[in-house]
């Protein structure tokens, strides 16, 4: 039992980075019905210029986060402007979007290679102390407080974004209904590029907590791994639904480890993607999705 | 200054003669290094090695090699693409490489159906030179190192029960898991739990708890470098106190670079320590850390010693450069055979029958103060 | 040996391997031809490669008849996911076929059969030239006929309208299936022959990145028509290792074709206006 509570603390924490990232993906689905495949590569460029801030500048933590948020942001709107906007004056379809945000994907991380070399890097020690916090055999790090109160807080602001201010109702009408947002005078282009924005600066801060939480494990590179669980997380938290794709990330996270602990970690990825197959199949928007249908 | 010279110049004055005759003549070796990519962090130690070794032969001037560079990145695709080249295109009488051993399984193939004489320098996993009659390696396979490093360890960490960890994605991870498994029951120290992962990897947490709450003495792990790093990481911020137990993966100075305190304990079997006691390895730290400012590791040390075992096989061979390139490559063959007791930074080696490397000493080795450090048995 | 031979004895993994790209390519192009989006074609490819791998090392089958298993047992791999899959519409189809790819790969990682992580090695190289651009004319006559057929123009009049072509009485799920077949069949021969000349297979061949470089062969070649596919597979295979003295480049310039691709030619390489027009301008 205190190995499965244990295990529980560990996937949550893993699993509220993963939903941090899967928020990136599933809004710009739920904008732009596109599968951005060059969010991953956002992701590891975030934990790279937050690498450059905390070792080569030695700035603190709330200062490191500021940063990558305001550079992965600025990232995206280049994202949208090079990748996607001359596809939408274009009417283009959704897949040739997927194949310019993998070209994309291929451009940064190259362009990420070149400035910070192919070497795995880590964040110097000691920017969040190593400390333990026990309960009952439970063992909780300052680290993984750190890491919950940093996907919290974010996760708030983008609450409140999103259900109190303008632009957030634009997203949100833009996702609901594209052509009656715009008769209703919503700027199209300017939405995207707004969202791509906020989902490229939580991406790039989502790749800081990842930077933390496995120590050394920075590189340009990085970004693969998180890509399929993001896309995991949203298929089980229906696409283009925010509370959904957070769900699915912890969900992720949760299952990932505790098929880890109790079955194999071979088994890992053969378990979590039969079971993405038959939600796909058996219930298609999702295990908590509703809102539009993906039947043919 | 003067001193340093006076060596090379008589060296010079000896084989000029010998080097005149071949003027302009060059033997050409292919070097297959993946450099770009996750493999680069292998690929840039062992690109060094072979460029430091070949740019020092040359000077000597007894015989005239020219090392040509390719780079097969970390995947299978690569490394074919580039054997090919080097047999078909460039000509070459002998190729170093590639970096991994599931690269050589798929290239290696194409030099022996060449007859083109292979020389590993990175591959350890086992069945390296049973694919083929040209295919040679100076690289320590893990079934010779680790049973020193089981052995060594039972010694001095009084080993009864301990956690096995291992890379399943991964070729040489893998052969050497199950060598460790064999040793481990050979010493009779009981293994609670087996927990794998895979190549890519970036979060340990799940199979470090687990491996926690099996309570061992410690956790022997095989593992590349990179993940070999985040677990002693991750193990220490999870509050693993135990030492851990590492492959051939974990041998490398950047592991306690990136490590830092959390490398402290660990123990590994190793091909090559700095303090290896033979003149050739004390020549080759200097060079190498005059020519590019950094610590050697076992890596770099290897591949210096495979261009240096290629390079006294042409010398042997008596080639100039100028035989026919199918008769180059047979006498190279032959040529490796030959090498016994032959002064490397490895210490003294050999090819055995088998095409396999006769290294007469590996050493164990413990991280302590930021250094790897040879451990003794009691 | 002629200046030919010569070129083929250097080039020959480069251009076996181009040959295999445009199969794999054609096999993604069919099912776009009925307006589906699949990322699974990389793993029928592998169970291709593998089924066909062992039965000619280790049951010394000889090569064309394991193709053929390899092809069958890829095909039917294709319908047995295609069907509940081709429920799905567009992006859904595309990640469950993606989530199938990963199933595949891990299960290649883990099963003895497969030889794990290490995968097959010695497969026996019986696939040359002949064999590979054989299969790839044979595909390309075959993808000649289906285009001017009745299939054909179902499958165009599902990807226009899937809800008109229903309402005309195309059986629309019928055709769907179809499509998956064939591409299972191709994706199983390219798995196969590729295998015989690599030498080894592992599970990376059922990778995500796989998957995506499939798909970007048929789009980078456009999907007009079946040459399209075809030449992106060629052009992709040759240019990274053309462009090899560009070795630090390598990565930045396959990312910048594949966004000027799709932004200044959005009908692939192979777009005829595209080619008209550099004409008339001469």
């Amino acid at each position: 039992m205190t190995v499965f509570l244990q295990q529980l603390v560990n996937g949550i924490s893993l699993g509220s980075v993963y939903a941090l990232f899967a928020v990136g993906f599933t809004l710009v689905f739920g904008v732009l019905e596109i599968v951005n495949l060059a969010h991953p590569a956002v992701l590891a460029v975030g934990a790279l210029v937050a690498y450059t801030l905390l070792s080569t500048l030695g700035v603190g933590l709330p200062l490191a986060i500021a940063g990558t948020l305001l550079a992965t942001g600025l990232l995206g709107l280049a994202l949208d402007a090079a990748a996607f906007r001359p596809l939408r004056a274009r009417r283009a379809g959704p897949l040739a979007s997927l194949i310019t945000s993998i070209g994309a994907a291929l451009i940064l991380v190259s362009a990420a290679q070149r400035v910070w070399g192919t070497e795995p890097l880590g964040y110097p020690p000691g920017i969040v102390p190593l400390r333990f916090f026990s309960a009952g055999g439970v063992t909780i790090s300052l680290l993984q407080i750190v890491i919950l109160g940093t996907v919290m807080v974010l996760v708030v602001a983008l609450r409140l974004l999103m259900t109190r201010t303008r632009v957030g109702i634009a997203i949100r009408a833009v996702a609901e209904n594209p052509e009656t947002a715009s008769l209703l005078g919503v700027p199209f282009n300017r939405v995207v590029a707004f969202t791509l924005f906020l989902t490229s600066a939580l991406g790039g801060v989502a790749g800081l907590l990842v930077g933390m939480l496995f120590q050394g494990s920075v590189s340009p590179f990085m970004g693969d791994t998180y890509g399929l669980k993001g896309l995991a997380a949203i298929i089980l938290g229906g696409m283009g639904d925010i509370t959904g794709a957070m769900l699915g990330g912890l969900a992720i996270g949760v299952g990932e480890v505790m098929i880890v602990q109790y079955l194999s970690s071979s088994y890992r990825d053969a378990v979590a993607f039969g079971l993405l197959f038959l939600v796909l199949v058996i219930r298609p928007t999702g295990l908590l999705g509703q809102q539009r249908s993906r039947e043919a | 200054m003067a001193k340093r010279l006076l060596i090379p110049m008589l060296l010079i004055a000896l084989v000029a003669p010998a080097a005149w005759g071949a003027a302009g003549a060059t033997v050409t070796v292919g070097l297959a290094v993946g450099m770009t990519g996750d493999i680069a962090v292998y690929g840039t130690p062992i690109r060094n090695g072979m460029e430091l070794a070949f740019k020092r032969i040359n000077d000597k001037g007894s015989v005239h090699i020219n090392p040509i560079l390719e780079d097969t990145g970390g995947g299978r695709d690569g490394a074919i693409n580039v054997f090919q080249k080097f047999i078909e295109r460039d000509r070459v009488a002998a190729i170093l490489g590639p970096v991994l051993s599931s690269q050589a399984f798929a290239s290696d193939p194409l030099a022996v159906k060449a007859g083109v004489p292979v020389v590993g320098v990175s591959n350890t996993a086992s069945g390296i030179p049973q694919i083929g009659p040209t295919v040679f390696r100076v690289s320590a396979p893990e079934a010779v190192q680790i049973p020193k490093s089981v052995a060594v360890a039972k010694k001095v960490l009084h080993l009864t029960r301990v956690v096995v960890m291992y890379d399943n994605a991964d070729d040489f991870t893998i052969s050497g898991y199950k060598t460790f498994v064999d040793e481990l029951k050979k010493n009779e120290v009981q293994i609670a739990d087996t927990i794998t992962f895979a190549r890519g990897d970036s979060d340990f947490s799940a199979q470090l708890t687990r491996a926690k709450a099996a309570n061992p003495q410690a956790i022997v792990v095989s593992a590349l470098a990179r993940e070999g790093t985040l677990l002693l990481i991750q193990g220490r911020n999870l509050g693993i106190t135990v030492p851990f137990v590492g492959g051939n993966g974990f041998n490398d100075t950047n592991i306690i670079k990136r490590a830092g305190a959390a490398a402290e304990g660990l123990i590994v079997g190793t091909a090559w320590v700095p303090s290896v006691p033979s003149a050739a390895n004390l020549a080759f730290y200097d060079a190498y850390r005059q020519a590019y400012k950094q610590e050697p590791n076992q890596f770099a040390a290897q591949a210096y010693t495979g261009a240096q075992v290629v390079a006294e096989a042409i010398r042997r061979a008596g080639l100039t450069g100028t035989e026919p390139i199918q008769v180059q490559r047979e006498k190279i063959v032959a040529a490796l055979y030959t090498i016994k007791n032959f002064e490397t930074p490895l210490g003294r080696i050999g090819i055995t029958r088998d095409r396999d490397v006769d290294q007469q000493r590996t050493y164990v080795a413990m991280v302590r103060n930021g250094r790897f450090v040879e451990l003794e048995a009691p | 040996m002629s200046a030919l031979a010569a070129l083929y004895a250097g080039y020959s993994s480069l251009i076996l391997l181009a040959g295999v790209a445009a199969l794999l390519a054609l096999s993604v192009y069919v099912t776009l031809m009925a307006g589906q989006l699949s990322l699974g074609n990389a793993a029928l490819a592998a169970i291709g490669g593998y089924t066909a791998a062992i039965l000619t090392r280790d049951h010394h089958v000889p090569l064309w008849p394991a193709v053929l298993a390899a092809a069958a047992v890829a095909t039917a791999a294709a319908v047995a996911i295609g069907i509940p899959a081709l429920r799905l519409r567009g992006i859904y189809l595309a990640l469950a076929t993606l989530a199938f790819g990963e199933v595949v790969r891990a299960a290649a990682l883990n099963l003895k059969i497969t030889g794990g992580a290490l995968g097959l090695i010695n497969i026996p190289p019986l696939a040359g030239f002949w064999q590979v651009y054989g299969a790839l004319a044979g595909a390309a006559l075959f993808f000649y006929r289906l285009e001017r057929s009745r299939v054909g123009r179902a499958f165009a009049a599902i990807r226009e309208d899937e809800a008109a072509a229903r309402a005309m009485g195309i059986k629309v799920t019928h055709y769907k299936v179809l499509a998956f077949a064939i591409a299972g069949g191709l994706a199983g021969v390219a798995g196969a022959l590729a295998a015989h000349f690599a030498y080894v297979i592992t599970p990376a061949q059922a990778s995500f990145t796989e998957a995506v470089n499939i798909l970007t062969f048929a789009v980078v070649g456009g999907t007009s028509t079946f040459v399209g596919p075809m030449a992106g597979g060629v052009l992709l295979t040759v240019l990274p290792e053309a462009l090899r003295g560009l070795r630090e480049e390598r990565l930045l310039l396959d990312g910048a074709i594949l966004m000027a691709v799709t932004i200044y030619c959005p009908n692939g390489i192979s777009d005829p206006r595209l080619w008209r027009w550099r004409r008339a301008r001469r």
